[in-house]
């Protein structure tokens, strides 16, 4: 069986760091868009749920002076008009039993209002649409109406998703540009080790005896390696080296016989 | 960790990353400052304006009926009931015709006129609504009323407070990022440097010594690699003429643990953050428990479990081995973790978190066998060190993440991530635990025997119910279960929780080594001890004393102050323990005493939930805490009263 080549040090550290600068970048991205994402829906349902506590205020209105939802005249050209200034959105008011009063009886995904039954305040988020939601309660705290404020929120999520885009790009640029400096680091650093000439020593004694004589290399000292574990395999090189030297010259003794 | 472990190189490779990377981040953050800008200004413009019109229409409704602007009243409630609606109103004013102020909420009359006559911003690529204007730092909305204008102002810096607190859950991806980072180069270098390194050496001294018996071993590549490679020939080529056999000088690789204890540990911690509130989503549907208690209970669980299931595992160990040990351990707590994502009911629940448990014990005692095997005594501090330092990452790293995480993705999703993690623990551990192992030795199961020994010594007796059982006890009680159920009551996401939770590991990381040396320069370990004891739960007391919104600030400072002090207590413990023991055993390198002392702690642990969530039943949160603090005060004084009695705070 073939044995692999060992993979370099540098390079499984190059995969390490890049790995964990690729990642980390790729979460912040995410979580900047993310936020954006929150921070956009909350604006709007604040926006929203405004509409939804005025519109809310004209049905107890209607409900104090004994007046069921159904019954409410007023409610009607109130909406309407309200829906005239604010054309982005649309209103439904609706009965207990989720059938529709002003409106629709259903959301813009066409699911029932009722499926929202007993919540004081919901938000809905879909597709294409934003909308926010409340049960109205009658004086004895029971359900007496629902209403429902939607809006389109196809251009924002249209934007959005160019958003995405932008961050993703520069979230990939950001990621290459950092792991070219990594890797360039590294690539420097990996050039640098003085271990070469420890090595390089090693090669020219054991290849004393081809070349007739002692090694021939530029002699080592350990001042010469200042990272500290150089500097201890150097020492611990050192010591041993001259009896490489008189084995390697025994050897050559043996072979001249 | 420092840097002697590490070439100089491969330090300065990784502050450079380190910088890169932050660099990297603030040109995205930045861009994300500027998009959001873009994106939110309309919607806040738009947001202001049907809000004003709002307010425009109540003040002209009561204009209409008759109520002078100078006797409008209840206008404090209507600013504070918009304020409770949107935090972003920053304030309201009306003035007449003539500009006098007729009233103002949120701005002092004084700063009112600096304000709305201040220069007007012009605002580029923005769409501001009618009556709109960019002054002072706040979008100002105008309405004209029968008697007057109304202005309604938002700080514009609320558009990017949000993402001025993205920056927290950034840095602690940063901060993850960085220490999974430094992590996983430990690893690498340890096995493709450090060792190979050592083994060059250990070649070289035999060398010296005149001997051609022994080589690396290592294959490599690179300079250290090539160097390697050569000696190993020249080592080789001089003893196959001498006819000397070679012996591998590589060691057993004992880093592989720091990463197998950090990756389950960092699975169970992802939870951490939110599981009192995850729970209670259960325990809110039973009615024969109370909520707190149902709480507690799970969460306390689980400690208990891990405590009983360890001597089992220690029994489980030689008939398994460590790696199948292990590799079992991971998949039932990955089965554990899988269920408590999936629960049905919150007796199911208490079902997986017991599974998850025992999964953790298992995983636990593999990796303390692992070590055990793979050190002798000269170097078995150093294993138990690697250990140490593997789960304090995952106590740092998996609160904070899993909060962030779970704040974006849903709690369910997290469990379901920390399930994959222990996948990948159990999918590492037969590459991460060594084979080559010449010492094979068991972690010693708890018997009887050893809680005979243990309880005969009155003075262990003492310092195990007075000291290390309160101290675990507040750990488990206030960290674990009143800290995230008290700030999830004040409205506080898991995020922020998981972010005061992570201080406990921080500080524990930075002290607990200053301040051993400093109990072994100085000596008074009782007075260590019993200090950490009374700083870890001193401040709990002025809890009910805290306002409401500093509650996350003081939570910070407490949890800082448990950390300072059980660093400052744990080491001068052992030390305690250890000298309380038999000379013989300890020699051994076995003692029943201190056994004991861990299983004890581990039972304090899984009282600590069960115990603050009975007291936050009855009394509250904040009483709660007061009353764990008192409790284990009280411990920890009477404690330093009978080390003072007997004389032996050194």
């Amino acid at each position: 069986m073939a044995t692999r080549k060992p993979v370099n040090l540098w390079v499984k550290l190059g995969i390490t760091m890049t790995s964990v600068i690729v990642i980390a970048l790729l979460v912040a991205s995410t979580l900047n868009f993310l936020r954006l994402e929150e921070t956009y829906e909350r604006l709007v349902a604040q926006r929203l749920n405004v509409t939804a506590e005025q519109i809310s205020r004209v049905v107890v209105t209607g409900l104090d002076l004994g007046l069921s939802v159904r019954t409410q005249g007023h409610l009607s050209s109130f909406v309407d008009s309200y829906m005239e200034q604010h054309p982005e959105i649309t209103i439904s008011v609706f009965d207990c039993s989720g059938e529709a009063v002003i409106g629709k009886a259903t959301n813009a995904d066409g699911q029932p209002w009722t499926r929202h039954a007993g919540q004081p305040h919901w938000r809905t988020f879909s597709d294409d649409t934003i909308g926010v939601g409340m049960t109205v309660e009658n004086n004895l705290g029971k359900c007496a109406a629902g209403l429902a404020v939607e809006t389109s929120a196809r251009a924002s999520l249209a934007e959005m998703s160019a958003i995405s885009t932008r961050f993703v790009l520069t979230g990939v640029l950001a990621a290459a540009a950092a792991c070219l400096v990594i890797l360039g680091a590294l690539f420097l650093f990996s050039r640098q080790s003085a271990l070469r000439r420890l090595d390089d020593d090693l090669l020219h004694l054991a290849t004393a005896n081809a070349n007739g004589g002692t090694p021939s290399s530029a002699p080592i000292s350990e001042d010469d390696f200042s990272d500290p574990w150089e500097r201890m395999l150097a020492q611990h090189y050192l010591a041993a080296r001259p009896n490489l030297i008189q084995a390697e010259a025994e050897d050559a003794k043996e072979d001249d016989r | 960790m420092n840097g002697r472990f590490l070439p100089k190189a491969v330090i300065h490779s990784f502050a450079i990353a380190g910088l890169t990377l932050l660099v990297a981040l603030g040109a995205i953050s930045w861009q994300a400052f500027d998009t959001g800008n873009q994106l939110l200004f309309p919607e806040l413009a738009k947001k202001a304006s049907v809000e004003a019109e709002q307010v425009r229409n109540k003040i002209n409704f009561a204009l209409d009926l008759g109520i002078p602007p100078e006797g409008l009243r209840g206008t404090d409630d209507l600013f504070a009931d918009l304020r409770q609606s949107d935090p972003d109103i920053a304030f309201i004013v009306m003035q007449d015709p003539g500009g006098k102020t007729i009233f103002a909420h949120g701005i002092t009359p004084e700063r009112i006129d600096g304000v709305l006559k201040a220069t007007e911003r012009p605002s580029p690529d923005r769409e501001l609504e009618t009556g709109q204007s960019l002054r002072a730092g706040y979008l100002v909305t105008a309405q004209p009323v029968e008697a007057g204008t109304f202005y309604l102002a938002h700080d514009e810096a609320a558009l990017v407070r949000p993402l001025i607190d993205n920056l927290f859950d950034i840095g602690v991806v940063i901060l993850v990022t960085l220490l999974l980072a430094f992590e996983v180069t430990l690893l690498v270098m340890t096995i493709n440097f450090t060792q190979p390194a050592r083994a060059a050496m250990n070649v070289l001294r035999t060398v010296a010594s005149g001997r051609f018996d022994k080589v690396t071993g290592y294959p490599g590549s690179g300079a250290l690699g090539n160097f390697i490679t050569h000696l190993d020939n020249e080592v080789r080529k001089l003893a196959r003429r001498a006819g000397t056999r070679l012996d591998p000088a590589r060691e057993p690789t004992v880093i592989g643990v720091r990463l197998l204890a950090f990756l389950f540990v960092f699975a169970e911690e992802l939870g951490r953050s939110f599981l009192p509130g995850y729970v209670g989503t259960y325990a809110a549907q039973i009615q024969q428990i109370d909520l707190d208690m149902a709480i507690g209970v799970v969460v306390g669980l689980h400690m208990i479990v891990v405590a009983l299931a360890m001597p089992l595992a220690s029994m489980l160990y030689p008939r398994f081995g460590r790696v199948r040990l292990y590799a079992f351990g991971a998949l039932i707590a990955s089965a554990g973790l899988v269920g408590t994502a999936l629960a049905g009911s919150y007796w199911d629940l208490l079902f997986w978190r017991a599974l998850s448990a025992l999964g953790y014990a298992t995983t636990f005692v593999a990796c303390q066998g692992f070590v055990l095997e793979t050190t002798n005594r000269d170097n078995r501090t150093q294993g138990t060190a690697m250990m140490v330092g593997g789960i304090t990452l995952a106590d740092i790293c998996g609160p904070a993440f899993g909060g962030v995480f779970a704040e974006r993705f849903g709690q369910s999703t997290t469990f379901l991530v920390a399930s994959g993690v222990a996948v990948l623990a159990a999918l590492l551990v037969s590459r991460l635990m060594a084979r080559d192992i010449s010492r094979p030795r068991v972690p010693q199961p708890i018997t009887l025997r050893d809680f005979a020994v243990a309880f005969h010594n009155r003075h262990l007796v003492q310092q195990l119910f007075l000291a290390a059982l309160p101290a675990k006890f507040l750990l488990t009680g206030f960290l674990f279960y009143l800290v995230p159920v008290s700030l999830l009551a004040t409205g506080r996401s898991e995020g922020d929780i998981g972010r005061i939770i992570m201080i406990y590991g921080l500080v524990m990381l930075v002290s607990s080594p200053l301040l051993a040396r400093l109990a072994d320069r100085l000596g008074h370990f009782g007075l260590f001890v019993a200090g950490g004891g009374l700083l870890s739960a001193g401040l709990l007391l002025l809890y009910p004393l805290v306002p409401i919104v500093h509650l996350a600030l003081f939570t910070a400072v407490a949890v800082a102050a448990l950390g300072i002090g059980q660093a400052m207590s744990i080491s001068p413990q052992v030390s305690m323990v250890v000298g309380m023991s038999s000379e013989t055993n300890v020699q051994r390198g076995q003692a029943p005493e201190l056994v004991v002392m861990r299983f004890v702690e581990r039972l304090g642990g899984g009282l600590g939930p069960i115990i603050a969530a009975s007291l936050a039943a009855v009394y509250g949160n904040m009483t709660a805490i007061m009353l764990l603090g008192l409790g284990v005060m009280a411990c920890f004084a009477v404690y330093l009263l009978t080390l003072a009695i007997g004389g032996r705070t050194s």
